[in-house]
This record gives structure tokens, sequence and C-alpha cells, in this order.
């Protein structure tokens, strides 16, 4: 039984950092309906700005991940420029590739830059450990993971639900020209939405880069599982990406543990693919943004 | 003689042609710039696989690659357990890759847009899952060494092994001209009409009578066939097949080469294989840059370029007439 709350929780803390990328794939897809390829790679950005924070500007290690998510913020407001904007009106299929052909760019990058090795980002806390009875234990840095990334989710649908930006990007996902008639500036809700979708993504970099090390191919894996998080959680939902990224980290890590540890990564796919087939909507799915 | 006079077109310039493919290792020798025109020719069979789907029914098949390793596996299986020659290795290859494009296809092209991508990938995902932790079948990521090489009986009674860049230029000639050849006939075809109907307005093709989904199962299994039979002929001639081939390098090359090269034309993607063949190799210093360099070709093409090199030459021709003619 230990064994199973021990991986529940550590399956909460991988999943809250499917969630995190997935709710900025989610909201991009919201807005643009499209594809970005590029969500991983923010995801790995926000690992290595901190890792340059934390190891050459000798930063708080808290201080590197509140930094991160607007530096990578800015880069996303770059990608959008380089890959989405030149692109608007063309048919949606273009995106996938335009964006796929950034992320190979930034990754490749990076490489040049800090090597293909794996490198260690340092938490202060990532080596107290705290003990829930004889259930199962977890990291300081990995509970720091699990508030922060609640603490994002709700901060998120606050924004989206009462702030006058959020309404507006609502409004931009549910029908752009009728927005644009009511006096939103539709290109300003483009670049606040992928500034907040790449801001989630780098945060989940930074918050997991001090669980496991940060390499610079670190983004692709987690890329296709945020595609079955927010397939699954249905494309444009918010809460259907941050519960569908719980549920498959909790997924893979039990079915790790007691199924196959060998083919784990293949829940979700196979999970994903009915969901397509079945409720292409997703399980929590309606149309627009929520 | 102004440009315009010459008749690049003519039937008669056909010959001329193929006489040079014929000539051009010869032009070239040493093992080492043949060896890239045969990595020219393989690459050029694989892009054209992916044009199928991608260029003509346009669909984006996303997880595409893992067709060309499902060939090289199948072939190199059969070859060192089963003692199959490349001559039935690679038909072999291409069968059971169109097995593998209907189970894939089946559930996949009832979706459209990105969603298609996206399922393919997924497919993709969890053959290179298997091909990585099937230790008894494929070694995993080690990889399967030890792939013979074809040959042939002479009638003298000696044997011919294809085992230089020469031999192996001609062989994928052949194949990639046989391809190409067949890909032709289909899309001057009735089918090809089909594939443009269904690129353009997939409902209105389905209205007027068009089975699109099914024609879009032949385009998707077509290029799985080519793809598997390219991966047979690579792992024939590289001797060793890992899941690399499924792996991103591929993936970025071979889109890479369709893109710059032209979408929905036959030339483009080969002159997309060849140019991104030969171009990296052109470029020294670009070792570490070369994979910047053709994600920037690829983000830059599909940007300002979207109907590839073919696009570009096709518009230099008509200027080129154009003036002659004033």
């Amino acid at each position: 039984m230990e064994l199973f709350f021990q991986q529940a929780a550590n399956g909460i803390v991988v999943g809250m950092t499917y969630a995190l990328v997935a709710l900025g794939l989610t909201l991009i897809y919201g807005i643009f309906h499209i594809i970005n390829m590029t969500q991983g790679v923010l995801y790995m950005l926000g690992a290595y700005t901190a890792y340059v924070a934390v190891a050459y500007l000798h930063l708080n290690y808290f201080l590197a991940v509140m930094i991160a998510m607007p530096v990578v913020g800015i880069a996303g407001l770059a990608f959008e420029r380089l890959s989405v904007s030149p692109l608007v009106g063309r048919n949606h299929v273009v995106f996938i590739l335009s964006t796929f052909g950034l992320a190979v760019i930034a990754e490749n990058l990076v490489t040049i830059a800090f090597g293909p090795d794996p490198l260690g980002l340092d938490s202060p806390i990532a080596h107290n450990i705290v003990t829930f009875g004889d259930l199962f234990a977890l990291t300081e840095q990995k509970l720091f993971v699990l508030g922060f990334g609640v603490a994002i989710f709700g901060v998120m649908s606050a924004f989206l639900k009462r702030g006058r930006i959020g309404r507006a990007m609502r409004a931009v996902a549910a029908d752009r020209d009728t927005a644009a008639l009511m006096g939103i500036d539709v290109r300003q809700i483009y670049r606040v939405t992928y500034f907040l979708g790449a801001g989630m993504s780098a945060a989940a970099g930074a918050l997991m880069g001090a669980v496991y090390s940060i390499e610079p191919l670190m983004g692709n894996l987690l890329l296709v599982k945020s595609f079955v998080v927010v397939i699954m959680g249905g494309m444009g939902s918010l809460p259907g990406a941050f519960l569908g990224g719980l549920v498959l980290g909790l997924a893979e890590s039990l079915g790790g543990a007691y199924l196959t540890l060998e083919y784990k990564d293949a829940f979700g796919l196979v999970a994903m693919i009915g969901v397509l087939l079945l409720r292409p909507q997703g399980l929590l799915g309606r149309k627009g943004l929520q | 003689m102004k440009w315009a006079h010459v008749p690049l077109r003519s039937r008669w310039a056909w010959p001329f042609y193929g006489l040079a493919l014929l000539a051009l290792p010869l032009v070239f020798p040493g093992e080492y710039p043949r060896h890239l025109l045969v990595l020219s020719l393989m690459f050029a069979m694989l892009a054209t696989g992916l044009n199928v789907t991608m260029g003509f029914i346009g669909y984006l098949p996303f997880g595409y690659l893992i067709f060309f390793a499902i060939g090289a596996y199948t072939s190199t299986l059969l070859a060192l357990h089963a003692g199959l020659s490349f001559w039935l290795g690679l038909p072999c290859a291409g069968i059971v890759s169109a097995l593998f494009a209907v189970g894939i296809g089946g559930p996949s092209l009832r979706l459209r847009g990105p969603y298609f991508a996206i399922s393919t990938l997924a497919f993709a995902e969890i053959g290179v899952l298997v091909l990585n932790n099937w230790m008894d079948l494929t070694r995993g990521p080690m990889g399967i060494p030890g792939v013979p090489r074809p040959f042939i009986l002479l009638p003298g009674g000696g044997t011919f092994v294809f085992d230089a860049g020469l031999s192996w230029y001609y062989l994928m000639l052949g194949i990639l001209g046989v391809t190409l050849l067949g890909v032709h006939r289909l899309l001057t075809s009735r089918v090809g009409d089909a594939f443009a109907a269904i690129r353009e307005n997939e409902d209105l093709a389905e209205a007027v009578g068009i089975p699109t989904f099914r024609y879009k199962m032949l385009g998707f299994v077509l290029s799985a066939i080519i793809a598997g039979c390219a991966g047979s002929a690579y792992a024939h001639y590289f001797t060793i097949v890992s899941p690399e081939l499924a792996g991103f390098y591929f993936v970025i090359t071979t889109f890479t080469m369709v893109i710059i090269g032209g979408q929905a034309t036959l030339a483009g993607p080969v002159l997309g294989a060849v140019a991104f063949t030969l171009l990296p190799e052109l470029l020294r210093a670009a070792k570490i840059w070369r994979m910047v360099i053709f994600g920037a070709l690829m983000l830059a093409g599909i940007v300002f370029m979207p109907r590839g090199l073919r696009g570009l030459a096709a518009d230099a021709a008509a200027r080129v007439r154009g003036s002659g003619r004033a």
C-alpha cells in the first residue's frame, strides 16, 4: 500500500508538469486554433533560463523561477512573430510545420550553447524530505511544484473569468471578428495569449528542472504528452488540461508500477487515439475557451 | 540562342536527361561523392512518399517516418531470420508497411487537419516505443547490425554483390525511377483528380460522390509502401537499422526536403532531397549548425515560398519564356 501512495504522489507531481505545459498549449489553441509545436521548447527554455540565473548570475532559485516566466514569455512573443503571425489565414496544418521548424532551431541553438549533456538546476529545497505518516514522502521541491501549479491554474482561471483582458480573450476565442467589431484589439490579445502560454510552460520547466536534470531535448516527450492531455481534456478547455494532466501523470505512475514500466509512455497515447475516435471534443470539452 | 528556345521539356530532351543521370557517378569518381548520390536517391524516394499524402492529398502525416522504420526492420528481420534476399525483402517491406498503414490510417483518416497529424504522430510514438523495448526482436536502441548486402548470381556462376556506391547508385536510380513512374501514372489518372478534389475542398468532393475515405486511404497506403521500400533499401545499404530511423533527424530532414522542394509536384521533393543531401556536406563548417539551418529553411520555406523550389523554378521559367517572346 505504501508503494501505491508513493507512486500516486509522484504521479501527481509529474502530472502537474503535464498540466502546466498543456495549459499553455490549450490556451494558444483556444485563441489561435493552431497546434503549437514550440510548447515543449518553451518548457525547455524555462529550465535553461532558470539555470542561467542560478548558475551564472548566482540568483536565488525561487527568484530564477519568477524571472524565467516573463523572459520566456517574451521569447514566446518572438516565436509568435516568426512562426504564427506571418501565416494568419493559411491552412491550419502549416502552423504545425512552421512552429516545428522553429522548435528545431531553438533546440539546436541551446544544444550548441550548453552542450547536449544533462545539467543540474539546483534548488535549495531539492533534498529536504517531508514524510506524510507512513504513507508517502515527497521532497519540498515536489511540494513546491504542486503548490505553484495549483496557484498558476487558480490565477489563470480567475484572470480568464473576471479580468478585463481575460474576458476579451474569451471573446476572441468565441468569435474573433465580432470581438474585433466590439473594439477588442485582437493583435494585442494574440500577444497576451502567447506570452501567458509561454510563461506557464517556462514555469513548468524551471520547476521540474530542479526535480530531474535539464537537457536540450527535455521538452520533446513532454510536448507529445501535453497533446495527449489537451486532446483528452478537450482542446481549449483549461480545467480539462489541468485535470487531464494530473490524471495522465497518475495513470503513468501507477501503471508503470503495477503493469509495465517499459510501455508506460504508451498509455496516454492509446487513450488519446481512443478519445480522438470516440469523443473528438474531449472528455470535458465544449466549444470555445473555458 | 536564347534560353527560351532550348526545348527543355520536349520529348526529345528526355533521353539526354537519362544519359546525364547514368553518367553522373562516372563524372564524380570516388566512394564519398557516390555515397552522397545514393543517399540523395534514398531521400528522394522517402520525400516522394511523404509528398503523396502531404502534398497531393493535403493531409499531414506527422508520423510518416515510422513506415520507413517498419520497412527497414521488416527487410532486416526477414534477411537475418528467414534468409530472404533483398529482392524479396523489399516487396515484403512494402507489404508490411502497407498493412500497418491500413491499421493506422483506418482510425486516423477519419480525423482532419491537426488531429490527423497528431493521431499519426501518436501511432508513430507507440511504434518507436515498441522498437526500443521489444529487445528479443529488435535489440532495442542498439539496433540490428549485419544486414546482408544484395547480390545477384551471374550467368557464369559467380555472384555480383552490391557493395559499392556505383552499383547502389544504379540500383537506387532504378527503384526511384519505378516509384516516380508509378506515382506519375496514378496522379495523371482519375485518382489524381480525386486527390486534388480532396485537397481543395473535401466536403465538396464528398458531396459530388467521390469516396474520399477510400482515396485518402489509397494515398496513405501508397506513401507507406514507398517509405517501406526506401527503408528496406536503407537497411541493406547501411547494413544496420535502429529506432533512430523514425527519430527526429529523419523527420526534420524529410519534411524539410518536401517543403523546400515543393509540395504536390513530382520533381519538387526530388530536387529538395538532392539539395538537402548535398548542401550540408558542402557547408562543412555547418556540422553543428546543420539542424539549425534545416529548421530555419523549413520555417522560411513555409513563410516565404509556399510552393517551394519547384515553384520558384516554374516562375523563373515562365519569366524567361515571357521575355523571350517580347
